[in-house]
């Protein structure tokens, strides 16, 4: 049996000015190797509890500690985060601030500059974490310039130039597009097998890292730990947590769960409905598709509320978006997919005004423009008091009178009306930015990658939240590398790459039979089927 | 391809400063913006020149020059025109138009240092005795363009909102959005910086401290004494004052600090054309301030009372065309 590498011993603590504790007497080993993952639902505790592996918590936090946290047999009760730097390297959340210089190779040299290792070893260790992480094309690049998923990788590389015996990574992938997750999640899983490091960390986004885990430690609202191997915490964690193969498989009642695609292919229960379900697709081919669907109907959809025709746009002489032309229409969800920098953003940005067409025309055909905009980071609207002054604010500016209880109702936030906006949590933040902009009474509601950070919990009633206001009658565009979601809700699915639309319908033609971009259970189901909510359906 | 030295230019940046802050002469003038013009045009030529910027900011500084001289300055023997019982003079409109060529030199070279310089390896190059404020330094320089994004973010958000920005009232929803998103942005850069172990080599010793603080009080009091003295032009301080800045100043950078075992990645040597620039610099700034010294008249221009324009120094001149010398070694082949 391997020796624990961190032993937590009856850690209790509560944050500076908390009224109650956020960890209550936890208990924690990690073996030496180990691949150990934390899950749990925002505000469970899990940054709390990985920023006390290397004193994060409490010393730069503040608040009271109970317990011991001993890691690779220091206490962190007598030494500073500083001093953890040859133990843990740490990984944050956010790709965009946690690079410090301006040149990729400076920045993996930083850390060992301040501990004084000699020029000689750092040249040759910033060779080897550049081959490590698969950077080394990107040495001399700015950060700025990087990719979310090559900024992980660098800052993985940063962590690991020290050399420390264990890398904690607190959600480094909830940030990130699926490629950039992939590559850090492939990274990751490269040093735990190949160089033994031992890897503790915490993720919302279960289907890349769930197979790789070793053991997984499930953190409920209250903070109380369960653990267990993957299957066992799959067997047991809210279906909505899991997978979309293993949701599946727990919602019909399957044993064992499967975690990955392959397991769900290989599994003889799931051999057994693709086939019965093949057969119910071909006949109702013939009808286009199988008719099962959790989406608004598209033939309820209303007047068209926004017209794109052969648009294009130029930043700063480059030609971001070419020749694109769309309508959206009352109740209809456009979902606008592709990778980072396909000009996603761009092109809701040209659709408030922000910035100038190239050629083409927007058009509104209700007469004038009534957009809501929520964007990336929903903390950039926030400035009031409270939620309900904020809802206030955006009705004064638009000249309209609102029943500010009920539009918080709409987003299941009429609890939240006197809260200050940053003590919520981010999918509740999110919501509560969705009817922040809605109380303009938009007829078109424009989002910029809603679910990124989101928990699945919060997740699930965004889905919610976004299916009511299309049967309200809302237009909606939402920017977004969630093909669940997108399969889940959308009636249009507009794919761009190169400058231009790459691919256009609905979302039963545009994400089946793709290695990138169709859905888990696509990939094992085939057909047009793409969400879990489908095949439990179809099921007798 | 490689790029100058920060170092290089900050020399040519001083160079080109200084004779442009003591001398007027409109010869000396106008090679100073023409040099500043072609190493520009050459040094850096995806710098977008912007010409009708460039004409427009010395349309602008020479106009307010003009008008600021022309009606605060009563003397001069030309006299233009009478504006009530004020004599407008030419005398005064000459020099308020070479004032502000000046003015717009000297922008125009602090914009091209500016473009020119790589700031975080500036810092980088800074004495290892100040490493901890050289790495804090560039951290908060590599902050900036994150603070610049941000800004936009919120401006826009807002504006979605149908917020407009029309006074000092309307900064509220974007400076506390501001805030709170750079102070987050802070808090993540500074636990970045704590869990890379920085700071982990610095011994904190009470008696550490002390030193410190008494050197830092010698050289922070000294120094004020020392501007205090200059703008009494006051030379019995001046020199006390100023042993005492440079004596704080030297026990400052001698304390024991984290320095002494910290380690460098990279150091930053010089090129030969780094030196080449800067030991041209060096020597086109000491000939100007012998020539300044010893014939101040050959590089000044005095219009008062008699509007005349004497010849220049010629050294003066040869001096500072050795300023240009930037322009051989055009971008890419440094």
């Amino acid at each position: 049996m391997s020796t624990p590498i961190v032993s937590i011993d009856q850690l209790s603590y509560a944050w500076p000015e908390a009224d109650q504790p956020t960890l209550h007497s936890l208990d924690w080993r990690i073996d030496e190797g180990a691949f150990a993952l934390l899950i749990g639902r925002s505000g469970s505790g899990k940054s709390t509890l990985l920023r006390s592996l290397n004193g994060l918590v409490p010393h730069f936090s503040g608040g009271s500690f109970g317990g011991q946290v001993v890691v690779n047999g220091v206490n962190t009760r007598h030494h500073a985060p500083r001093d953890f730097a040859r133990h843990v390297g740490f990984v944050f959340q956010d790709p965009e601030a946690q690079l410090l210089t301006s040149r990729v190779v400076d920045d993996i040299a930083l850390g060992m500059e301040q501990l004084g290792i000699p020029p000689t070893i750092m040249r040759k260790r910033v060779e080897e974490m550049l081959d490590l992480v698969g950077a080394a094309h990107l040495r001399d690049r700015s950060p700025e310039t990087l990719s979310g998923g090559e900024r992980q990788r660098v800052a993985i590389a940063a962590a690991l130039a020290i050399h420390p015996p264990i890398l904690v990574l607190d959600e480094p992938t909830s940030q990130l597009d699926p490629w950039g997750a992939e590559e850090v999640i492939a990274a990751l899983q490269r040093m735990n097998d190949d160089l033994g490091l031992t890897v503790v960390m915490s993720e919302h986004r279960l289907e890349r890292v769930l197979s790789h885990a070793d053991t997984v430690r499930l953190l409920d609202d209250d903070g109380v730990p369960t653990d267990g191997s993957p299957q066992q915490i799959a067997s047991i964690v809210a279906p909505v947590a899991l997978p979309p193969v293993a949701q599946l498989a727990r919602d019909l009642g399957l044993n064992p769960v499967p975690l990955t695609v392959k397991q769900a292919r290989n599994h003889p229960e799931f051999m057994a409905l693709r086939e019965q379900l093949a057969e119910q697709s071909s006949l109702a081919r013939r009808g286009r598709s199988h008719g099962v669907s959790t989406r608004v109907d598209g033939d309820t959809l209303g007047d068209s509320v926004l017209k794109v025709s052969q648009l294009g746009i130029r930043i700063e002489k480059s030609q971001i978006i070419a020749d694109i032309s769309f309508d959206v229409h009352q109740g209809e969800l456009v979902a606008l997919m592709g990778r980072n920098g396909s000009g996603k953003t761009t092109l809701l940005r040209a659709l408030m005004g922000f910035v100038s067409p190239w050629s083409g025309d927007i058009t509104f055909p209700g007469g004038e423009r009534r957009i809501g905009y929520v964007p990336q980071r929903s903390s950039t609207l926030f400035f009031c008091e409270t939620l309900g002054d904020e809802l206030r604010f955006t009705a004064k500016k638009h000249g309209v009178q609102i029943d500010v209880e009920a539009r918080l109702a709409e987003v299941d936030l009429a609890w939240a009306i006197d809260r200050h906006p940053s003590t919520l949590s981010v999918g509740e933040r999110q919501r509560g930015a969705i009817a922040t902009v809605l109380a303009g009474n938009p007829d078109l509601l424009l989002l910029d990658e809603p679910t990124r950070g989101m928990d699945p919990w919060h997740k699930r009633q965004l889905a919610a939240v976004l299916r009511n206001l299309q049967q309200r009658g809302l237009g909606i565009i939402m920017a977004t590398h969630d093909t669940e979601l997108a399969a889940e809700l959308a009636q249009t699915v507009i794919m761009l790459g190169d400058g231009g639309i790459v691919s256009l319908g609905p979302p039963d033609d545009v994400l089946v039979d793709s290695l990138t971009y169709s859905t888990q259970i696509n990939k094992v189901f085939g057909a047009d089927w793409l969400t879990v909510d489908q095949i439990v359906q179809a099921v007798p | 391809m490689t790029r100058l030295d920060s170092r290089t230019w900050c020399f040519w940046g001083i160079a080109t400063m200084v004779p442009m802050l003591v001398a007027r002469h409109p010869i000396v003038v106008l090679e100073l913006l023409g040099i500043v013009l072609l190493v520009r045009w050459l040094c850096m030529p995806r710098v977008d020149m912007r010409w009708s910027w460039i004409v427009r900011i010395a349309i602008i500084f020479a106009v307010i020059g003009v008008l600021f001289n022309a009606l605060t300055v009563r003397s001069g023997d030309q006299v233009a025109f009478q504006l009530g019982s004020w004599d407008i003079t030419w005398n005064a409109i000459a020099y308020g138009f070479v004032s502000g060529i000046a003015m717009v030199t000297l922008v125009l070279t602090g914009i091209t240092v500016a473009a020119a310089l790589d700031w975080i390896a500036l810092m980088r190059v800074l004495p290892r005795r100040i490493a901890p404020l050289a790495a804090s330094g560039s951290v908060a320089w590599s902050f900036l363009p994150g603070a610049s994004q941000a800004i936009t973010d919120i401006r826009e958000a807002q504006a979605a909102r149908g917020h407009q920005l029309r006074g000092g009232r309307d900064l509220l929803p974007i400076v506390v959005p501001l805030l709170d998103t750079s102070l987050s942005r802070a808090l993540t850069m500074s636990e970045a910086l704590e869990v890379r172990g920085f700071g982990a080599a610095t011994p904190t010793t009470s008696e550490r401290t002390s030193r410190i603080g008494f050197w830092s009080a010698l050289c922070l009091g000294g120094g004020l004494m020392l501007a205090y003295a200059i703008s009494l032009a006051d030379m019995r301080y001046v020199w006390p004052s100023a042993a005492a800045f440079l004596v704080g100043l030297t026990g400052l950078v001698r304390s024991p600090t984290q320095a002494n075992i910290t380690t460098r990645y990279r150091e930053q040597h010089l090129s030969r054309q780094d030196w080449i620039i800067t030991l041209a610099s060096i020597l086109s700034l000491s000939i100007f301030l012998v020539v300044f010294i010893t014939n101040p008249g050959g590089v000044a221009f005095s219009p008062y009372p008699n509007l005349e324009l004497v010849a220049p120094d010629y050294r003066a001149i040869l001096a500072l065309a050795l300023l240009l010398v930037p322009a051989a070694f055009p971008a890419g082949e440094a």
